[in-house]
């Protein structure tokens, strides 16, 4: 149907519209951002939509939602209006117009069911983020921008290749060339070069989820960029290399490699603990904690690998969703932090519940969230993945539940030496979040609470996705 | 239509203007003058190509193919850009300039048509000696410089290709293109060929020479160098070595190739790495992209070269117009220094201008859905078709690599600040930006029109 072209193409429509609007930018564009959301959700009663045009030499514009990717394209259009609602006023228009553009080609990310599409629209993601490092980061931002930019693009040059070897074993086999989800994956071949074509797409996905030997850009990308930058990148990028992983690298269903990615997994997700324990930036231990999440993805994917494990499988899925949710509130007020106090260090803070009492009672939130409280998001994600991957993990699951209680501990202590305790009289008289801040960061939370009660709204989307019934 | 005067008729209208630039410096000297009668030149030779794009003919001589039209539309577009871009160039004889840039211009739209080892020579000579003294217009130390070295391993490489041509014809008792021989002096005759070719092609070992002459001339006339005399070299190897594959050296041949093509692009990459000069940089990335050029030659004799001939046609237009788009952008930071630092702020001073460049920046680095990236694409997609695989990784991390240097580029326009002038006018920035645009648009327009690539080499002598 035409309408999804049109959802597709509406955010690249409004990234115009800011570059025009002057000093009315962040109005017009919290404006326009809530119109896609808007439409996005009508879309919930019309998962299973498709647009396709002719094929020319198996390159056509092909997109579609389904199961999978409906709470995906929701949770971008949810993460990006709250982050528009975040950002300062002052902000030159342009910055929108990175974000509406970055909008667009997530959309077609997850939308495109044709690899060539794909790999377009996983390049385009790179563009904005590029200028919206390079333009409105801190210090460190040219190193950072370049950093982010080499990594994730040989990632992306190596799935290039992949797709090409796929697409010239599917020409040699069928007599023609053809992208599509649909039938590439039939000619997955065989033999070394099979491993090249999995190395490919490995490389590409688990750099952009990122899980830990490959994941040294994302610490610097999120503490470096702007909050609002912040927020949308660990979000919504992270979702990206998710996403692949469970729409594409999951065709290749190998068991061998199932151990190594759970082994990965958990790895990600302790060494990452013991990071975030050993910061004093309170951005940057976020951004550990982010990381460390990502391994809930590694694990659940690894396990289905093994056994098939359909719980597990939805899981992770449905600590994409999760994760995108909770992670920009922890952002969000960090940054509201740094406005207030003018510093990020955690040894400078402590008992800011007694001058910032919304911010304490959002920042208590969102950690809680993030370890794994029960009634919120993040716990019915942890909890599937942990129970659905005993079965053929076994003993090896206290070291996930290891890993959780490290995570526990983390946000525990730092929101101990951070909110909580005696006040730190240095830091002076201090306001409370603002309503640019509070407002979005309610919104979001409050979706945590909801979803973390009643989450089969999303839950039963991915429970349809991997067709399974435990 | 097919007469041969048809074919050779835009050639001759190039050199018709050339002759007319001479006569009209007797009235002025002014240089806009001189720039409308190129660009009309170039508009006329244009058309009369656009005639005969889907024509075929050949004779012993010359074989006129689509593929060599696309070529010879690309050349002759260039230069109308060039040609306005340097409107406002305000030096002593401008009718040499514009009178060579036709006369070099015609020669390689004769030299890509060239079927026949001795009118190869000749025209390629012709369009090199008209290079020559462009490369040092205008006069200064740094351009005779650049032209002088461009002079002397250009009589080098002459030599040797005149070498090539003789043991050529003591193999094959003719001149004539497509006729093979098993004897070793035949096989001496294709590397001299290569080497003396491969000198314009700037291929690995020989490389050197184009660097400083990329870097010391004029940024109008390194566009010209580095697109379009190099393209010709392309064209002409291609139709020398099209021929020499199905006679059992194609091994020998290939693993040359592959070897050359591998050092070229790694050495451009690697090297374009650590340049702080845009201009040189520019200059090394050229060297690459020779790299991603010559891997034609590897897959020529596969089971199925189509794919690659199409992909290498792709490929030339993306390169001709975001080499030469970026080089004629440099034109503005040639009085006031190339230095990346140079460009800081560009993004603020001249907006259009930073734009187009990103754009074409972009495209060299092979972003989608940029001309860049599909001329990448199908050239490395025609590897993986040719078995080539593991070449086509090499060739993938190489582009990666390139990302780098281009980005910094980009970094600088944006997001450093600088209060130094820059100079130059709005010509330079309406000619960038027709450039980018076309990348831009090509790039989204090349997946649905890239059935009509196929089989566009006329192979037949």
């Amino acid at each position: 149907m035409v309408y999804l072209l049109l959802l597709l193409l509406l955010p690249l429509l409004f990234s115009f519209i800011p570059l025009f609007s002057g000093r009315y930018s962040k109005l017009l564009s919290s404006f326009l951002s809530f119109i896609v959301l808007l439409v996005t959700s009508i879309f919930y009663f019309h998962i299973n939509e498709s647009f396709k045009t002719l094929a020319f030499y198996g390159v056509d514009l092909n997109i579609a939602i389904n199961y999978l990717s409906y709470p995906l394209v929701l949770l971008v259009s949810i993460v990006v209006f709250a982050a528009i609602l975040y950002q300062d006023p002052d902000i030159e228009g342009s910055y929108f117009s990175y974000i509406f553009f970055l909008e667009f080609s997530l959309f077609g990310v997850f939308m495109s069911q044709n690899l060539f599409l794909f790999y377009i629209f996983w390049e385009l993601v790179l563009i904005p983020s590029y200028f919206m490092i390079g333009r409105w980061g801190g210090p460190r931002k040219d190193y950072t921008a370049l950093k982010f930019l080499i990594y994730t693009h040989v990632g992306s040059v190596l799935m290039l290749v992949s797709i090409f070897i796929l697409a010239y074993n599917y020409y040699t086999i069928y007599g023609n060339f053809n992208f599509d989800y649909s039938s590439i994956f039939k000619a997955i071949p065989s033999g070394s070069i099979y491993y090249v074509v999995l190395a490919g797409f490995f490389l590409a996905f688990f750099i952009k989820l990122p899980t830990v030997p490959l994941h040294t850009w994302a610490p610097d990308v999120y503490v470096e960029s702007p909050t609002t930058s912040s927020m949308i990148f660990s979000g919504l990028l992270s979702k990206m290399g998710a996403y692949g992983i469970f729409a594409i690298f999951m065709e290749f269903g190998d068991p061998e490699l199932g151990w190594f990615i759970v082994s990965l997994g958990i790895i990600s997700l302790i060494y990452a603990s013991f990071s975030a324990l050993a910061q004093r930036d309170l951005k940057r231990m976020v951004a550990y904690a982010s990381i460390g999440h990502m391994g809930f993805i590694s694990i659940s994917i690894g396990v289905y690998f093994i056994s098939h494990s359909t719980l597990a499988l939805i899981g992770g899925m449905f600590m994409m969703f999760a994760h995108g949710l909770i992670i920009p509130i922890l952002f969000g007020t960090v940054g509201s932090v740094e406005r207030s106090t003018g510093t990020r260090a955690i040894r400078d803070l402590g008992g800011l519940t007694k001058m910032m009492p919304n911010l304490a009672f959002l920042m208590t939130g969102g950690f809680l969230a993030s370890l794994g409280l029960p009634g919120l998001a993040g716990f019915i994600a942890e909890f599937s993945v942990v129970v659905g991957s005993w079965e053929t993990i076994t003993y090896i699951s206290f070291l996930v539940v290891f890993g959780l209680v490290l995570s526990a501990s983390y946000h525990i202590w730092a929101l101990q030496r951070t909110i909580f305790g005696p006040y730190n009289n240095y830091l002076g008289k201090i306001g409370d979040m603002i309503p640019r801040e509070f407002w979005p960061m309610l919104i979001l939370f409050l979706l945590v609470l909801i979803f973390g009660i009643f989450p089969s709204p999303i839950y039963n989307l991915f429970l349809q996705y991997s067709g399974g019934v435990y | 239509m097919s007469l041969l005067i048809n074919y050779l008729l835009p050639a001759f209208v190039l050199f018709a203007f050339g002759i007319v630039e001479i006569f009209w410096s007797f009235l002025t000297k002014e240089n806009r003058h001189f720039s409308y009668i190129a660009i009309l030149g170039g508009i006329l030779a244009f058309i009369l190509l656009l005639l005969n794009i889907d024509e075929h003919y050949s004779n012993g001589v010359f074989i006129f193919d689509s593929a060599g039209t696309i070529l010879s539309l690309l050349f002759v577009f260039l230069m109308v850009v060039i040609a306005f871009s340097t409107f406002r160039f305000n030096y002593s004889h401008p009718e040499i300039f514009y009178s060579l840039l036709l006369i070099s211009t015609g020669s390689m739209v004769l030299a890509v048509y060239s079927s026949n080892l001795i009118s190869i020579f000749v025209t390629f000579e012709a369009s090199s000696m008209a290079t020559y003294i462009l490369a040092s217009y205008p006069k200064s130390r740094k351009t005779l410089e650049a032209s002088m070295k461009f002079f002397v391993i250009g009589a080098l490489s002459s030599s040797i290709i005149i070498f090539g041509i003789s043991f050529y014809y003591i193999s094959t008792s003719t001149f004539s293109l497509g006729y093979t021989s098993g004897s070793s002096l035949y096989l001496l005759s294709l590397i001299f060929l290569m080497v003396g070719f491969g000198f314009k092609l700037s291929l690995f070992p020989f490389h050197s020479w184009a660097i400083d002459t990329y870097t010391g001339s004029r940024s109008p006339v390194s566009a010209l160098l580095s697109t379009s005399s190099k393209l010709m070299a392309l064209a002409i190897m291609i139709r020398i070595f099209i021929f020499t594959f199905d006679k059992g050296l194609s091994g020998y041949v290939q693993l040359f190739f592959i070897i050359i093509s591998i050092f070229t692009m790694t050495y451009g990459n690697v090297t374009a790495l650590v340049q702080r000069d845009v201009k040189r940089m520019l200059a090394y990335s050229s060297v690459a992209n020779a790299g991603y050029l010559s891997l034609v030659f590897t897959i020529l004799p596969g089971s199925g070269p189509e794919l690659a001939l199409a992909a290498i046609i792709i490929f030339s237009i993306a390169y001709i117009l975001m080499k030469g788009g970026s080089f004629i952008a440099m034109e503005n930071f040639e009085d006031k220094g190339t230095r990346i630092e140079d460009l800081s702020g560009l993004g603020k001073k001249r907006p259009l201008l930073a734009l187009s460049f990103t754009i074409l920046l972009f495209s060299l680095a092979g972003i989608p859905p940029t001309m860049g990236f599909m001329g990448k694409y199908f050239l490395f997609l025609s590897l993986i078709e040719g078995n080539l695989w593991w070449l086509a990784i090499i060739a993938v991390l190489n582009s990666a690599i390139s990302v780098y240097y281009y980005f910094r580029v980009v970094m600088y326009m944006y997001w450093k600040n600088s209060d130094k002038q820059i100079s130059g006018n709005a010509y330079i920035d309406y000619a960038v930006f027709s450039l980018s645009i076309l990348t831009l648009v090509l790039g989204i327009l090349i997946p649905v029109i890239i059935g009509s690539f196929y089989n566009i080499w006329g192979m037949i002598p």
